[in-house]
């Protein structure tokens, strides 16, 4: 396996629900994967599952592994206990969270908050931290950072309290950087910022970047390669090319149809008809066979796909689904 | 309170505004919390500094004096044995204010820690701890008090233990109730993130958070154990005579209600005011700390 960190065959049930179903994905050194769907398509529990930070829950069984590459490879996350796991995160991997609102503790300056992860794995004194913390905010961009070190959350702006997140995320060098929505409680100028900000730190640092979002324009403009979720299971995954003008599965192409366009005043965005799946009744065929309007193969009902390369694809462009033989075109399911 | 000005970028931060700060304008804004404050610093100066204040010393019988009535000389007027009941209420607040702060302390640091890591880590330690502190709230207060002094014998010390362990289940809950909420907050899955260790995060992150119904129930429990503390010298379970305390004191008044209602008003007094300063306090620190009332948290 190549890459710094990734799944395979991941899987979580709680108790009846089948919240995660054979995900595998991983991330190379300097490459950014877009991980997409809606909500409840399991795309931030794959990172968190992968991670061992899933909340305790009765019945919570885990399936698969996770695992990180580089110098120090770690073959299997999931077996590692809670304490080893703990060690890696902050060092081998970085987490920014949705709510920059609320993912720093407003009671503690920015300087505590960001000296916290040096002090705890690399050991560092509290001046020495403090001094890292300086070279962390200028490297994302925040003026004057002698002064910012002391401000507390709230006097910060929410574009300024990300970069916050993301100098802690990076403050102890990590292969991988986690993004779990990180742009989606900021407007769209404060959004293109951040973006930016990540993109030059990943091509400085050569730091891989998992980057979680609902918003297929988001991760095209950012990622390298992307894999799409729908019910709990990788059902289309590629480059960006290939997922953009090339998209096999109907639920890509739904997504993509439903973007609003520039230039394009409609009333009414396309969208696709019905609701994900309840993770507890799932089909026994294709996940996606009760929203679908292709349905082109009868086992379309009673079997469930296998992840494989359609004829005709690139290499690495994989779909879940026995219409992915057609051309894009044709199963653009929901376009209205 | 400036959240919109740190809103541009080149803006200079302000100088953090302390919470402390705060919290003193709201006391002083506020006659009732204004007044009980001034209570309690009588109180705790009683308490420091008793022997310098009090006219008489504690134990000074004057048999030819017994029972007078207030006077200039006595103005709280004398017990049976003609001690001065102003000095010996005087003294008495050091008793009460010690074995309310000790054994609030003790209820403190114990039940804030069972409720913190119960309400952290969850699971069978959570209910282990819950069920309990669900056993120690069956029983009365002062019942429970009781046979903790029964066991260990009466005295100033066992009267300290004794109220500490009675009010450690409350503080357990409010602990515990308060983590619940702020252990899903995004800033502890953050630290989460980092690596950081299950105690740097209560320590860090938890407790801090947790601080303002904490802060409030001490002060609400400074007042009950106060009020534990007379009931158990009443009961000749405190503080052992010839020592004076304000339970002690009423206890001793009992017999001379028709003659000498003094020696049974002013240590009452003493207890009545005291707690109702406490517990004002604690309102006022209720509503100021509650965070929907503070401007500049969000």
């Amino acid at each position: 396996m190549t890459g710094v960190f990734g799944v395979e065959g991941l899987g979580v049930r709680i108790g009846e629900a089948r919240i995660l179903d054979d995900v595998t994905w991983s991330v190379d050194r300097g490459e950014t994967l877009g991980i997409v769907g809606e909500s409840g398509s399991g795309k931030s529990m794959s990172v968190l599952a992968a991670t061992g930070l899933l909340p305790a829950a009765r019945g919570l069984r885990l399936e698969g592994r996770s695992w990180l590459g580089g110098d120090a490879p770690v073959d299997n996350l999931l077996a590692l206990d809670a304490e080893r796991l703990r060690r890696l995160r902050g060092p081998r991997i970085g987490f920014v969270f949705q709510d920059p609102a609320t993912s720093l503790n407003p009671l503690l300056s920015v300087e505590r908050q960001l000296t916290e992860g040096l002090e705890e794995h690399r050991g560092m004194t509290r001046r020495d931290a403090a001094r890292r913390a300086i070279e962390l905010l200028e490297l994302v961009g925040i003026p004057d950072p002698e002064r910012r070190l002391q401000s507390y959350p709230h006097q910060l702006s929410g574009g300024m309290r990300q970069r916050v997140m993301i100098a802690i995320a990076l403050s102890c060098d990590p292969e991988v950087l986690v993004a779990d929505e990180p742009t989606t409680a900021l407007d769209v100028t404060i959004q293109a910022q951040i973006l930016d900000v990540v993109a030059e730190l990943q091509h400085r640092l050569g730091t891989a970047v998992v980057w979680i979002s609902h918003d297929l324009g988001v991760v095209g403009g950012i990622a390298d390669r992307i894999a799409v979720l729908y019910g709990g299971q990788v059902v289309e995954t590629g480059d960006v090319r290939d997922i953009f003008a090339g998209h096999r599965h109907p639920y890509t192409a739904g997504l993509l149809a439903s973007r609003p366009k520039l230039g394009h005043r409609t009333d009414d965005l396309a969208m696709i008809p019905g609701s994900p799946p309840d993770p507890r009744h799932l089909p026994s065929g294709c996940v996606f066979y009760d929203r679908c309007t292709v349905r082109a193969d009868e086992r379309c009902a009673s079997e469930r796909p296998p992840l494989a390369q359609p004829s005709g694809a690139a290499a690495g462009h994989l779909v879940r689904s026995f219409c992915a033989e057609h051309p894009a075109s044709t199963s653009a399911g929901a376009s209205s | 309170m400036t959240s919109h000005a740190a809103a541009i970028v080149d803006a200079a931060p302000p100088a953090p505004v302390s919470g402390w700060r705060q919290v003193l304008d709201a006391i002083v804004r506020r006659p009732v919390a204004l007044v009980s404050a001034a209570v309690l610093l009588v109180v705790v100066l009683a308490a420091v500094a008793g022997p310098l204040i009090a006219p008489y010393p504690a134990n000074a019988v004057d048999l030819s004096r017994a029972l007078q009535p207030p006077s200039g000389a006595h103005w709280f007027g004398t017990d049976e044995l003609g001690r001065d009941v102003l000095s010996r209420v005087v003294l008495a607040a050091r008793v009460s204010m010690l074995v309310s702060v000790v054994s609030v302390t003790i209820a403190f640091v114990v039940g804030v820690t069972l409720g913190l890591v119960a309400g952290y880590a969850g699971g069978w330690a959570d209910t282990l701890a819950m069920r309990a502190v669900d056993v120690m709230f069956a029983f009365p207060v002062l019942l429970l008090a009781l046979s903790i002094v029964a066991i260990l014998g009466p005295g100033l010390t066992t009267a300290m233990i004794a109220i500490g362990v009675v009010y450690t289940p409350i503080f357990a809950r409010v602990a515990r109730a308060s983590t619940l909420s702020v252990r899903e907050e995004s800033y502890v899955r953050a630290a989460r993130g980092m690596g950081a260790r299950p105690l740097g995060i209560i320590a860090r992150h938890v407790l801090p958070n947790v601080a303002a119904p904490l802060i409030v129930q001490t002060s609400l429990s400074l007042a009950f154990a106060i009020l534990s503390e007379a009931a158990l010298s009443f009961l000749g379970l405190g503080v052992q005579p010839p020592e004076p305390s304000w339970g002690r004191m009423l206890f001793d008044a009992r017999g001379y209600l028709d003659q000498a209602w003094w020696m049974a008003v002013f240590p009452g007094l003493a207890v009545f005011v005291t707690v109702l300063a406490f517990n004002l306090i604690g309102d006022t620190l209720r509503d100021v700390l509650d965070p929907s009332g503070r401007e500049a948290r969000r």
